[in-house]
């Protein structure tokens, strides 16, 4: 690999990792509440759909003659946050209110979520949409030479790249140094302890699952808009992305912190097979290392049983205040 | 502490956990969620591509009959078998709480395994010695797959649910890594299988995988219900702490059950290869494991009920996977939303089966001193009356919160009642014979017009105070049953020191 490969190479995959660090900050935020949420998938396609559907709404009803630097980004985000949001939406009422199963309720928010937000993205033109993805493609308008390293991997990304940062890193300042973050912690790690000492479980818990959602969703809006450029179709795979980020969350031990460096090694993981010579099988093999790797960081914190790298303890479990 | 009692938004109403449900008015709540994903999704349907609603339930029907082709009756019950299939491979898992939702994966290696059998051996002439092989390795390719996490469930207590959850992506991984490094011809696709396949019976497809998959449910409707197998799983799964001590090796229960979970999920990849799609891809398995943990949970783990989610499912992604085409908008989208919708609706519906609504202690009240001022309409109170009665029980519930004695909500109920008639007043002079004489005076006398009236109206105003104090003794009696036992239990609490 030549120097500028490897520049453009880690540039890419730093734009691969803005998708994992959207998805699996949300992810980890609702996870510390002790909820579950397998409809991470779901969420995200249906965030990508808002992002797409919002810069559709934004051209064909404004008719906006020129590309306005400023909406271009701001519409997406709010758009995918909204619909997100009410994927997240869903499932707090189906698992705080209605106290069903997480697994069960995930699953199906998935399917339900995958299928229609497929649906509605085949329907969509991706004419102008594309214009606006190559429109964001770099935050700070500057050409920088391809061998130059500090501007490339560090100044040439979009705003969304920018923004998972800034997000992760006041995800984890919340959570580890704010009074709310510990109450959102202590209704992951013990829902009844917390209730009696006058926190309200499901208000947290519905909270922490929406927010967490609509960050979800901003990853698929990513995928879409900036990985893919606006060259989006219904057949893109936003879900898969999903997966991945409940697997970062995992990996990264429910630690937004080093979620940032594992989605790094996530986004190098998917995007080395273009920048090696490798057959097609080496190619396939690299797509399994994430989950081979996720799998391995699972069982060593499981046999070392070190009390900050579990899984929250209620992690999954309904809360019913009369069931103490 | 108080304080923040106060600030707390409340709801009108309490969720209270059912004990038990009438099974009449189960099905009734289920048959209305069913119903009315049906009528969703038609309205749908109809949003999607105008004026398709009128044929959408004809068309939907053609998924499980076609008149025109009646062997694709066949296609609808092998569908619905598998997924009934890998409902029953998860059920054991899941009554011991192991939440298994890796079948997928295992699936998928069983796919694998299978594909890989065949595409090497199969050569036309040892058809049967290749399925029986394939049979073996794909069932031993589940098991190996289930066994892992369960194993480190077992000795560390690693989370299953993500274990097996990671366990499917590294299955699909694979097939796709094998298909690469398999077909080296440049098309990247795996080529169909000629040979190997499972034979037809009668001429019918999939009759072959029907009959082994009811053999399979059978033999597990027996082991669920029938062995000690099935009731060791759920002790484990009621209590791992309760397992233990009547000297169950939980370790072992669970690595047994993830055996058998593995065993079926693999049978449903080698039918999946063998019997129906004859070839491979990453996405073979198409979600059934998902589905399949999905029916096992609605099922509640009991056969009857699985095997009939399985074909209610099944019959709604078929149904609206032909009704799409049929109204040409996008096929397998369309069934996602639809079996997506169908889940959520029949998830709800479980809510309403383990839970109801109580009215919140305070708007009771209120509906309490409603319900006794239009029965006992003579008694009107003044609403001085009722604040009293309001701080009564004010200081009855203050009373048992700040003793912490337990009361269920009847014993509850009977406190309010009499709090609420001890204050009533009550007429010592009325009593049956009074009334009857006055009836029969009344019968002697003759009147007519407003006299008669004022009589009525005064035996009537009698026969309700005797109703009234009748009422009263009885719930006084109640009462005094309630104190009494409250007060026992207060004497054992405190060990007899009163």
């Amino acid at each position: 690999m030549t120097w500028t490969l490897f520049v453009a190479f880690l540039t890419r995959a730093i734009k691969a990792a803005t998708v994992f660090i959207f998805g699996s900050t949300g992810e980890t935020i609702t996870e510390k509440s002790g909820h579950l949420n397998m409809g991470t998938p779901g969420i995200m396609c249906m965030g990508a759909l808002g992002g797409i559907l919002g810069l559709r709404i934004y051209f064909d009803i404004i008719k906006a003659a020129e590309l306005n630097g400023f909406l271009v980004i701001l519409i997406p985000i709010v758009f995918s946050m909204i619909f997100a949001a009410l994927g997240g939406l869903i499932f707090a009422f189906f698992t705080v209110t209605l106290k069903c199963n997480h697994n069960v309720t995930g699953l199906t928010l998935t399917t339900f979520g995958v299928g229609l937000s497929c649906y509605f993205i085949g329907l969509i033109k991706t004419t102008r949409i594309n214009d606006a993805g190559l429109a964001i493609q770099s935050l700070f308008d500057v050409k920088w030479a391809d061998a130059d390293f500090f501007g490339n991997v560090f100044l040439s990304h979009s705003f969304f790249t920018y923004l998972a940062i800034i997000i992760a890193v006041l995800a984890a300042i919340f959570l580890s140094r704010t009074k709310i973050g510990l109450n959102l912690r202590a209704c992951g790690e013990n829902p009844a302890a917390a209730d009696a000492a006058g926190i309200n479980v499901d208000r947290y818990r519905y909270i922490a699952t929406i927010i967490g959602a609509a960050i979800s969703g901003l990853g698929g809006m990513a995928y879409e808009l900036d990985v893919l450029k606006g060259y989006f179709n219904a057949k893109d795979g936003v879900d898969a992305f999903g997966w991945l980020a409940l697997s970062l969350v995992i990996f990264s031990m429910w630690k937004p912190s080093i979620c940032i460096g594992a989605s790094f090694v996530f986004g190098a993981l998917q995007q080395i097979r273009f920048y090696l010579p490798l057959t097609s099988a080496q190619q396939q093999m690299f797509m399994l290392l994430p989950y081979v790797f996720t799998i391995i960081v699972l069982i060593l914190t499981s046999v070392f049983n070190k009390k900050n790298t579990q899984p929250p303890a209620a992690l999954g479990v309904t809360y019913f205040r009369e069931d103490r | 502490m108080e304080k923040q009692e106060k600030k707390r938004f409340k709801l009108p109403f309490h969720i209270v956990k059912r004990l038990d449900m009438p099974k009449k008015q189960y099905w009734i709540i289920k048959g209305i969620g069913f119903l009315v994903a049906f009528l969703l999704a038609g309205i749908l349907c109809n949003i999607l591509s105008p004026g398709s609603f009128g044929s959408f339930y004809q068309n939907m029907a053609f998924g499980v009959y076609n008149p025109r082709d009646p062997k694709e009756i066949f296609d609808f019950i092998e569908t619905a078998g598998l997924l009934i299939l890998v409902a029953f491979a998860l059920a054991p898992a899941f009554k011991m709480k192991f939440w298994n939702i890796g079948a997928e994966g295992q699936i998928s290696i069983a796919c694998l395994v299978t594909a890989g059998i065949t595409y090497f051996m199969a050569d036309g002439k040892n058809d049967a010695l290749v399925i029986f092989l394939c049979l073996f390795a794909s069932i031993l390719a589940g098991i190996i797959w289930a066994v892992i996490p369960a194993i480190f469930k077992a000795f560390f207590n690693t989370n299953e649910t993500l274990f097996t959850l990671m366990m499917n992506y590294v299955a699909t991984a694979l097939i796709s890594v094998c298909i690469a490094l398999w077909i080296t011809n440049g098309s990247q696709s795996f080529p169909y299988l000629n040979y190997g396949g499972l034979p037809k019976i009668f001429g019918i497809k999939y009759l072959f995988s029907i009959i082994i998959i009811v053999v399979v449910v059978a033999l597990m409707i027996v082991y669920l219900k029938k062995t000690k197998h099935g009731y060791e799983l759920s002790v484990v799964g009621a209590s791992v702490n309760t397992a233990r001590y009547v000297g169950i090796n939980v370790k072992k229960v669970i690595i047994r059950t993830m055996v058998l979970s593995g065993a079926l999920s693999g049978l449903v990849g080698f039918l999946l290869v063998a019997g129906h799609h004859h070839s491979l891809t990453a996405t073979l398995a198409d979600g059934r494991g998902f589905t399949g943990v999905l029916i096992a949970w609605l099922g509640q783990f009991q056969p009857g009920q699985m095997i009939m989610y399985g074909f209610l499912v099944a019959f709604f992604q078929r149904g609206s996977t032909k009704a799409a085409s049929y109204a040409a908008i996008s096929k397998t989208e369309f069934s996602a939303i639809v079996t997506g919708m169908f889940f959520l609706i029949v998830i709800a519906t479980e809510f309403f089966v383990s839970y109801h609504f109580l009215i919140e202690e305070d708007s009771k009240l209120k509906v309490f001193v409603e319900n006794v001022k239009t029965k006992y309409n003579n008694f009107m109170y003044g609403s001085n009356e009722v604040n009293v009665f309001r701080e009564n029980i004010i200081k009855c519930k203050n009373y048992v919160k700040s003793n912490s004695i337990y009361m269920d909500q009847n014993d509850f109920d009977t406190y309010l009642d009499v709090l609420v008639i001890l204050k009533a007043p009550s007429d010592e002079e009325v009593n049956k014979n009074i009334i009857n004489e006055r009836k029969k005076a009344l019968k002697e006398k003759n009147l007519s017009g407003d006299e008669l009236k004022e009589a009525k109206a005064i035996i009537k105003e009698m026969e309700l105070s005797l109703k009234w104090k009748n009422y009263v003794n009885k719930k006084t009696k109640a009462t005094k049953r309630v104190l009494a036992k409250i007060y026992k239990k207060e004497v054992a609490r405190n060990g007899g020191s009163k």
